[in-house]
């Protein structure tokens, strides 16, 4: 559905180019969730805005169906393109005009995406089948954003996306601003649209937890480089990459089997470098425990360590389960 | 009565009694909290849960004398630490000698336009006056490393914004650490950081408070923080506690239906899915229902939850050390489905 090959995005700051995507290939499958996972500043967030066309890639390719380049900016892009791929923002509150009723937000995909004009009745209509969709009251239309809670938002956020009909929606942090209990209400909700209108989803978190309940095949990212890229049951049974043992080691879980099913012996240490000032060959050498004399003067090449598991380090075969 | 026999002896490091908050709006008058008990022991680590908007930070200001009041109304039948009362001005002297407290957000818990060190110069200047310039630097580089601050020498000359958000939480504990006080509030310390730094303070706070022997109240939204520093956790849920128990056993085997289905509806690194979270939303503190604050949201609801709100009563075999505010607890509940 969507390719991603060898992409790099630099910024052009006042400290110099800031390479936030660097070298990165991954694939999406159709009616797949595929979980884009990382911390801060590891460029999750770029990518999926690169991918809804918020601005273009350095350099790069992202082909949609196949055949279709939209690597370059939004404006380059047919109208019929733009409707096919839609984005959840991260927080509902910021994202929805505080002015606009929810009828009058959830029109404005409609009159952008429509061929011919609809009629009022035609409009509420469809907006009336996407609040249902979401599960959400009609009596909602004509509230503010205000007046409604934070989960409900967020769901009139889903609703807007797939108003216009879409393949493909970029998912950048859905729930991260939510409390638990509505967050899994939401992310149910996601997961139920996904496999009725069968969408795919690239689901931008920071959350392995959620990942591991949601995705069918993930990517860890460390500061612009995919580090590890696997299903998501080979993933979590057995991650390979030092970062991504360190960031499931570092996960505060709640129960005793949880507990079993994390690496045991790596401890988290040292932070994330500036991106505008990365280390040398491996990105993650200063904090790796492992780390050889070639880490730090070679960049790591993919390489795949097992069917569909590809692993971004010189010393992947050395180490064990952690 | 052995409650009473500890709290003659100045046994807990805090103990509020029946604290009650209201907060007068133009709307009405919001109630908050109807009446709250919590006692923290000393050298005891406890943590406090609850969704956003259910009074866990009110609590915390309320003892740590910094709500600001009006709009809130606080009545209470005593807050003490060590102790001691923390009424009126003798009472507000207490709570700075010993009441340290670290905040959410360590970007605008410290100054913008100061160094680190003026900062930290005005803590000690209150604390241990009339020490020379060298004492108080050296004073300064020993809590940074007590936090293994990287190249506390650096730190110190910087501004906030020149250091990353792990560093200025770890400033943010430093500077909570350097006056030696029993009781130290850390609300959400780690809401704000990313996980691999996340487990790297909450190791830091674990270590310092069992080698000071302090007491600590952890408040938090993110369960598995709570779980891994933590020796007792209440349950906070629309201003009241409806659960107090031992940390682990209450996560392992939660009694109030609030708690079953918060526990429930948090993802797991096993992965057996996820479940449909709790139907409904907080009450509105404007109106709150008469009786369980609760009830509207649970799937055991009987006509009693809807007339008087329970008490916590105990459920465990020793007397009082796991309570539970709800008149079916341990009645079958095992499920909390929306």
């Amino acid at each position: 559905m969507i390719e991603v090959k060898s992409l790099r995005k630099e910024f052009k700051t006042k400290f110099g180019n800031l390479v936030a995507v660097d070298d990165v290939n991954f694939a999406i499958k159709k009616g797949e969730i595929f979980g884009l996972v990382g911390e801060s500043g590891s460029g999750k967030s770029t990518i999926g805005s690169m991918i809804v066309g918020a601005y273009g890639a350095t350099s790069g390719s992202i082909t949609f169906h196949g055949d279709t380049d939209i690597s370059k900016d939004s404006k380059f892009r047919p109208h019929a393109l733009k409707q096919k791929i839609q984005l959840v923002f991260q927080d509902p509150g910021g994202s929805l005009n505080p002015r606009k009723t929810i009828r009058q937000i959830l029109s404005v995909p409609l009159e952008l995406y429509s061929d011919k004009k609809l009629s009022r009745a035609e409009t509420d209509a469809l907006i009336a089948e996407a609040l249902k969709q979401v599960g959400l009251p009609l009596s909602y239309m004509d509230k503010y954003p205000k007046a409604i809670g934070g989960g409900e938002k967020q769901l009139v956020c889903v609703a807007r996306a797939l108003v216009a009909n879409p393949d493909f929606i970029v998912l950048d942090e859905p729930t991260s601003a939510l409390d638990v209990s509505i967050q899994a209400k939401i992310t149910n909700k996601l997961i139920d649209l996904q496999q009725k209108n069968n969408l795919s989803y690239l689901f931008i978190t920071h959350n392995l937890c959620l990942v591991r309940n949601m995705c069918t095949r993930l990517a860890v990212m460390y500061l612009g480089n995919i580090c590890e890229y696997a299903d998501t049951a080979e993933f979590f049974d057995n991650p390979r990459h030092p970062y991504t043992q360190m960031l499931l080691a570092s996960i505060p879980v709640l129960s005793d089997e949880e507990e079993s099913c994390k690496p045991q012996r790596i401890k988290s240490v040292g932070e994330i470098p500036s991106p505008l000032n990365k280390p040398t060959g491996c990105s993650f050498h200063p904090r790796c425990p492992y780390k050889k004399d070639i880490c730090s003067r070679e960049v790591p090449p993919m390489r795949e360590v097992r069917e569909g598991h590809f692993v971004c380090c010189h010393c992947w075969d050395s180490l064990d389960r952690g | 009565m052995e409650m009473e026999e500890k709290r003659m002896q100045n046994e807990f490091a805090l103990d509020v009694r029946n604290l009650s908050v209201n907060y007068k709006i133009y709307e009405g008058i919001l109630d908050v909290i109807p009446g709250l008990s919590l006692h923290v022991g000393k050298a005891e680590r406890v943590g406090l849960i609850g969704e956003t908007g259910c009074g866990k930070t009110t609590v915390l200001k309320a003892v740590a004398r910094v709500l600001q009041s009006p709009p809130a109304r606080i009545k209470t039948d005593g807050i003490y630490v060590t102790g001691t009362s923390i009424d009126g001005r003798a009472g507000m002297k207490q709570v700075r000698k010993n009441v340290s407290m670290i905040f959410q957000d360590p970007s605008t818990s410290l100054n913008p336009t100061l160094k680190i060190d003026t900062q930290m110069m005005d803590i000690l200047k209150s604390q241990f006056p009339k020490h020379s310039k060298s004492e108080y630097r050296q004073m300064m580089l020993d809590s940074l490393a007590a936090v293994s601050m990287p190249a506390p020498e650096r730190v110190l000359g910087s501004y906030p914004i020149q250091l990353s958000g792990g560093m200025r939480q770890r400033v943010c504990i430093a500077i909570s650490l350097m006056k030696d006080t029993e009781l130290m509030i850390a609300d959400e310390p780690t809401t704000a950081l990313d996980v691999t730094i996340e487990e790297q303070i909450l190791e830091l706070l674990d270590k310092l408070v069992r080698e000071k022997k302090k007491s600590l109240i952890l408040v938090s939204h993110a369960l598995g923080a709570v779980r891994k520093i933590t020796d007792r956790v209440y349950v906070m849920y629309a201003g009241n506690i409806v659960e107090a128990g031992p940390t682990r056993e209450v996560f392992q085997n939660p009694k109030h239906p609030y708690t079953i289905g918060l526990l429930a509806a948090t993802p797991r690194l096993t992965g057996e899915g996820i479940a449909d979270g709790i139907a409904g939303d907080l009450p509105s503190y404007l109106d709150p229902p008469e009786g369980c604050r609760f009830a509207l949201r649970c799937p055991q609801c009987s006509d009693q939850c809807l007339q008087t709100p329970p008490k916590l009563e105990s459920v465990s075999a020793d007397e009082g050390s796991w309570q539970v505010a709800c008149y079916n607890a341990g009645k079958g509940v095992t499920t909390c489905q929306a």
